[in-house]
């Protein structure tokens, strides 16, 4: 179950490839989990922090669990990480999203653009969003 | 005819201010004990096989465990920390390594038993008052 709410977060963070949207912002470098050695910068890295815990409420069951988005840039460019976050701000907090197995599943924004420097080379925005995803059982 | 109730707001403020102090202590030993707990039930590791992404880390000396220490900050906030550099690493992951977090699961944890936990401090207090 939590990897289709992952499947399903990385497939709405990569939905858009329009010019001026994330992904493009990004060259299209969004990972679940990890990214390959030696990956060109900047690039977002989607992992879980939490297992989803099931809540069933009035015929519903929901799904609520914890993931943690991260945004690498080269160290020398920091200005344009605030602008590739808010790029991933408006695509996540408070959207709506598909997942398998469930009707929806809505994203908030609970921790937002902490930063800390990656390595030599990097710098590291890291946010954390609560994903609730919900299925009617009836 | 008329009542005179005087409030005796000293005291209130008083035993609700130390069952909040004891309320502070008893959760954060809560999470010391529940991240200790995480890292102990991982399995053992002198295979040095990496637990999966997103789970807690596998126990290997145990000095990750044994590292969190309690920090007294004011008499309403405490610490809990580690002064090991992989701790953040573990928790957080880089670029090339991912997250295997072991204190935010456990937060949540403690966050859903909290009122179980420091329910006994505020009725103490409701007693002492009555």
């Amino acid at each position: 179950m939590s990897q289709q709410i992952t499947t399903g977060l990385h497939s709405h963070l990569t939905g858009d490839k329009s010019a001026g949207s994330l992904y493009a912002a990004l060259g299209g470098r969004i990972y679940d989990t990890f990214a390959p050695q030696d990956t060109q910068l900047p690039l977002m890295v989607v992992q879980k922090v939490t297992n989803p815990v099931t809540r069933s409420v009035r015929d519903v069951d929901k799904q609520d669990g914890t993931y943690q988005v991260d945004i690498y840039t080269d160290k020398d460019l920091g200005s344009s990480i605030g602008e590739i976050e808010q790029k991933l701000y408006d695509r996540l907090n408070g959207e709506t999203f598909e997942v398998a197995g469930h009707d929806r599943a809505v994203a908030t924004c609970i921790n937002r653009d902490r930063r800390n420097i990656d390595g030599d080379d990097a710098i590291r925005s890291m946010s954390e969003y609560r994903i609730q995803a919900s299925s009617s059982t009836s | 005819m008329s009542v005179t109730v005087n409030w005796d707001g000293d005291d209130i403020k008083r035993e609700f201010s130390r069952a909040l102090a004891e309320s502070v202590a008893a959760v954060t030993i809560d999470t010391q004990k529940e991240i200790t707990d995480t890292l102990n039930r991982g399995s053992s590791n002198r295979g040095r096989t990496p637990s999966p992404p997103g789970s807690p880390p596998h126990r290997d000396t145990g000095a990750l465990a044994n590292s969190f220490q309690l920090t007294q900050k004011s008499q309403h906030t405490q610490h809990v920390s580690s002064p090991l550099v992989y701790a953040a690493v573990h928790e957080y992951g880089n670029r090339t390594h991912p997250a295997r977090p072991y204190v935010r699961p456990s937060v949540e944890a403690v966050e859903s038993r909290k009122g179980e936990t420091i329910a006994p401090f505020v009725r103490d207090a409701v007693r002492r008052l009555m």
